[in-house]
């Protein structure tokens, strides 16, 4: 049992070591994680989605360096 | 006279340092209320049906209540149904304050609602599936059909997940409709699970 918490937290360490390599601060994110396990656009979509349900109008949102609308 | 238990996984543990770690602090803040909402809504439907909760429980697939009491197919169907509700109408009550927080968890909310009504076990959907089965005449048959609208389930969602794969999406939605196909054909997986009173 002690070994299987040790075991326990060394993965939990493992993956916020790793989580820190892969997405540095301030990349880290809903946003890019959606993106990364969807596609492009999801969590602004699920927004929308929140946005369509209170009856706001469609805003434009705002765009990435380098990115068109 | 014998306590509510409340259990936290390893997975569940590690599941919540991830997000903790991965997500911003006030996209936690619109993820969490949506999660407890959901939640609250089967809880709300137990203690209405007067049956007791046993255990509580975090696993790194979602949260589980054991209940314990007699309850009938309509009543397990209820409980079932009544997170996905909750999570819907958490989704329009918040939807109606604006803003970007508040939408992103209506959204949230609704999509785990939505989702969570698939009929595929273990989500909410299949064990509602599961419990009107047994209204059939032929209880066996309604097993059968239930695990076959889970497999029909996640095999649409694992089709349409590889399909954003090969345009080079996320794995998310397939990794889904694997975890849903896999449940379904998995033998015993459960319906609702209930234990009588001592």
């Amino acid at each position: 049992m002690r070994e299987r918490r040790l075991l326990f937290f060394a993965l939990l360490l493992l993956l916020l070591s790793l989580g820190r390599l892969l997405f540095p601060a301030e990349t880290a994110s809903l946003r890019a994680l959606a993106e990364l396990a969807l596609c492009p656009g999801a969590a602004e979509r699920v927004e929308a989605w929140g946005r369509a349900l209170g009856g706001e109008e469609e805003r434009v949102f705002a765009l990435r360096p380098g990115e068109e609308p | 006279m014998s306590r509510s238990r409340i259990r936290v996984s390893e997975g569940a543990a590690f599941l919540a340092a991830a997000l903790v770690f991965l997500l911003r602090r006030e996209e936690l803040a619109a993820l969490l209320p949506a999660l407890l909402a959901h939640e609250l809504g089967h809880l709300a439907a137990i203690l209405a049906l007067r049956l007791r909760v046993s255990e509580f429980r975090a696993e790194l697939g979602g949260f589980t209540i054991e209940y314990a009491g007699e309850t009938g197919p309509a009543g397990r169907a209820l409980i079932a149904a009544a997170g996905p509700l909750a999570g819907l109408l958490y989704a329009l009550a918040v939807s109606r304050l604006g803003g970007e927080l508040f939408c992103l968890s209506a959204g949230l909310s609704l999509l785990l609602s939505l989702f969570n009504l698939l009929p595929a076990l273990p989500l909410d959907g299949g064990r509602i599936c599961a419990a009107l089965a047994e209204l059939l005449p032929d209880p066996g048959r309604g097993e059968r059909l239930c695990r076959a609208l889970g497999a029909g389930t996640g095999l649409a969602l694992l089709f349409l997940g590889l399909r954003l794969l090969l345009r080079g999406r996320g794995a998310a939605l397939a990794l889904s409709g694997a975890w849903l196909l896999f449940s379904a054909l998995r033998p015993g997986e459960g319906l609702v699970k209930t234990r009588k009173l001592r």
